[in-house]
């Protein structure tokens, strides 16, 4: 609009302008992100103690990891603590959603406040907490158990139960973030369909059924997507919960790429877990992107 | 006929969901009333059974004990100097970086969106190693740096700052131009008050997640000096596991601001949280 004079307005002007915002952000994601990714590549192909000298290997570590019976055993024990976990944070989080928001309900956001209390809190201390009250000699648990009758049990000490006493407090941690996500997600759903349902003579379970549920099925995918990918990761409950030992009951993936890398020192091989853990979220994160392309699409 | 039973009895199903809500949120509430009772019991409570639930006099004097004598005042403050930088610098860089794939067109710019945004689909836990030695190379392991650095970046703040900045008309920026504002000008004085709310959101979101992050430092901190609240509670508890009731006080120590944070900030919270899940 104005003459050529005031060069502000040029292309070349506005485009030097982004490059410079554009470099601080730049240099930090390259440091501290995605040069990483690639040096732990590399470093997955050594052997290194990060003392002595690095020794090229190859894909060895990959193709001894299939073999080593820890990280299978981290591996099932990843997938068991998935498969648990998720549809039941799923299934709390959607109920108690329901539940909150149904319009009679006062002091709602009293009642959201109290679920998302665990979601906001750190995972040391909760783990901290709920160490000391699974304590199976003076913890309230078990007093509590006792008290109903159904006698004392070991729970973290017990190797029987000690990863499914993990998964309950990752349960309870998680309900309150899928109830929040599933609530905004119940909010979307247009009231004229529930009344068209309504009209149809509908059941509450019904309209559960061909209205709330086919609506929420964007929201479910991604926290179902959220939820695998959280639980690939789950590192500090275990480490708190175990004191800090590698248990074959309790072993996870994160947890054995620590204790290779920083136990060990074993570098190349724990680098090779990492892109293990990489590639399979990623693979979980391209099924997302891809069937969300073909909804699109 | 269902219709009719659903309307019969509203009070049932009002007095259920009631208690339904009540006995979820009380679920949910325990294991934080509990931590703090023990955190006020002596040692001898701690072991009573049945379990004491008021501790008459509550002893304050635990508090004390973790806070002096077994430096999580220290630990404290650690993790306030590196909560408030990392949540300040992020932001910023969040911002600028959303302003620049916003408001701007250059060459690359599709390629530099995805490079940063990619990022989110690296699990932290790959990179522990090459974090590691990086700040080994740049001998800044165990210092504040270490903690600090890695904190600035998110990828999910960029993405956030740009769909916020996005909304803001052109022509407020233009006519700032026409004023004679430079970049740097237009991006303070008018970018910024613009995108307040969005802002604060990201800030507490990142001020929760680097305050509650634990494998990072636990990695590159190493001296007692250093250690943010979450390492120096969880090495706490393995140092000092029978003493449930010092231990609980770090605990709610270590939950106390984050909670506080919440609960003042809570309608940002949520409008970030619920901004996660519906960016597809």
């Amino acid at each position: 609009m104005t003459p050529a004079t005031t060069s502000r307005y040029s292309f070349q002007y506005r485009a030097r302008s982004a490059y410079l915002f554009l470099l601080v952000p730049l240099v930090l994601f390259t440091l501290f992100r995605n040069l990483p990714l690639l040096v732990a590549f590399i470093i997955s192909l050594m052997d290194w103690d990060i003392v002595g000298s690095a020794k090229w290997v190859g894909f060895k570590h990959y193709l001894d990891l299939l073999k080593d019976h820890n990280f299978r055993t981290a591996f099932w024990n990843t997938i068991f603590f998935t498969v648990g976990t998720v549809p039941a944070a799923l299934a709390g989080g959607l109920f108690f959603a329901m539940v909150i928001e149904a319009r009679f309900i006062k002091f709602r956001a009293g009642f959201r406040t109290l679920f998302f209390l665990p979601v906001v809190s750190s995972m040391v201390a909760i783990a901290t907490v709920w160490n000391w009250i699974y304590n199976p000699l003076f913890g309230i648990l078990n007093q509590l158990t006792q008290q109903m009758g159904l006698g004392r049990f070991g729970w973290i000490a017990d190797d029987r139960m000690a990863l499914v006493s993990i998964m309950i407090v990752a349960i309870w941690k998680t309900i309150g973030y899928n109830m929040i996500i599933y609530m905004a997600g119940l909010n979307g759903i247009p009231q004229v369909y529930y009344e068209a349902a309504a009209i149809d003579g509908a059941t509450r379970w019904q309209s559960f059924r061909h209205v709330t549920w086919p609506m929420l099925r964007p929201v479910t995918f991604f926290l179902v997507v959220m939820g695998i990918i959280n639980s690939f990761q789950v590192f500090d409950l275990v480490y708190v919960l175990t004191s800090g030992a590698m248990k074959d009951s309790t072993n996870v993936l994160v947890f054995y790429l620590y204790h290779k890398a920083f136990a060990e020192m074993n570098l190349g091989y724990a680098s090779a877990i990492g892109y293990y853990i990489f590639i399979l979220i990623l693979g979980v994160t391209l099924v997302q992107f891809w069937s969300n392309r073909r909804k699109e699409g | 006929m269902e219709r009719q039973a659903q309307k019969a009895d509203p009070l049932l199903v009002k007095v259920s969901a009631y208690i339904i809500l009540i006995v979820g949120g009380i679920t949910m509430l325990i294991p934080f009333l509990w931590m703090i009772i023990s955190s006020l019991q002596s040692r001898a409570q701690l072991y009573q059974i049945p379990p004491v639930w008021f501790p008459v006099p509550p002893r304050w004097a635990n508090y004390t004990e973790v806070w002096v004598s077994i430096n999580f005042a220290r630990y404290f403050l650690n993790s306030c100097i590196v909560s408030s930088i990392v949540t300040v610098s992020a932001v910023l860089i969040s911002a600028m970086g959303g302003f620049s794939f916003a408001k701007y067109d250059f060459p690359g710019k599709r390629a530099l969106f995805l490079y940063f945004i990619a990022t989110l689909m690296i699990p932290y836990q790959v990179t522990l190693i090459p974090l590691f030695l990086i700040f080994r190379y740049l001998g800044l392991l165990d210092t504040y740096m270490a903690m600090i650095l890695p904190g600035m970046t998110s990828a999910f703040g960029i993405f956030m700052m740009r769909q916020f900045i996005t909304n803001i008309p052109e022509d407020l920026l233009d006519s700032a131009r026409i004023d004679g504002a430079r970049e740097a000008g237009i991006f303070w004085r008018v970018v910024l008050p613009n995108i307040k709310p969005a802002l604060s959101a990201l800030a507490v979101f990142v001020f929760v997640g680097i305050w509650n992050d634990f494998i990072w430092p636990l990695v590159a901190i190493s001296s007692d000096e250093l250690k943010p609240i979450q390492v120096g509670l969880a090495s706490f508890v393995q140092q000092h596991s029978a003493s449930w009731h010092l231990v609980m006080a770090g605990a709610t120590c270590a939950l106390v601001p984050v909670i506080l944070v919440f609960l003042l900030f809570q309608r940002q919270f949520v409008a970030g949280v619920v901004l996660t899940g519906m960016k597809e």
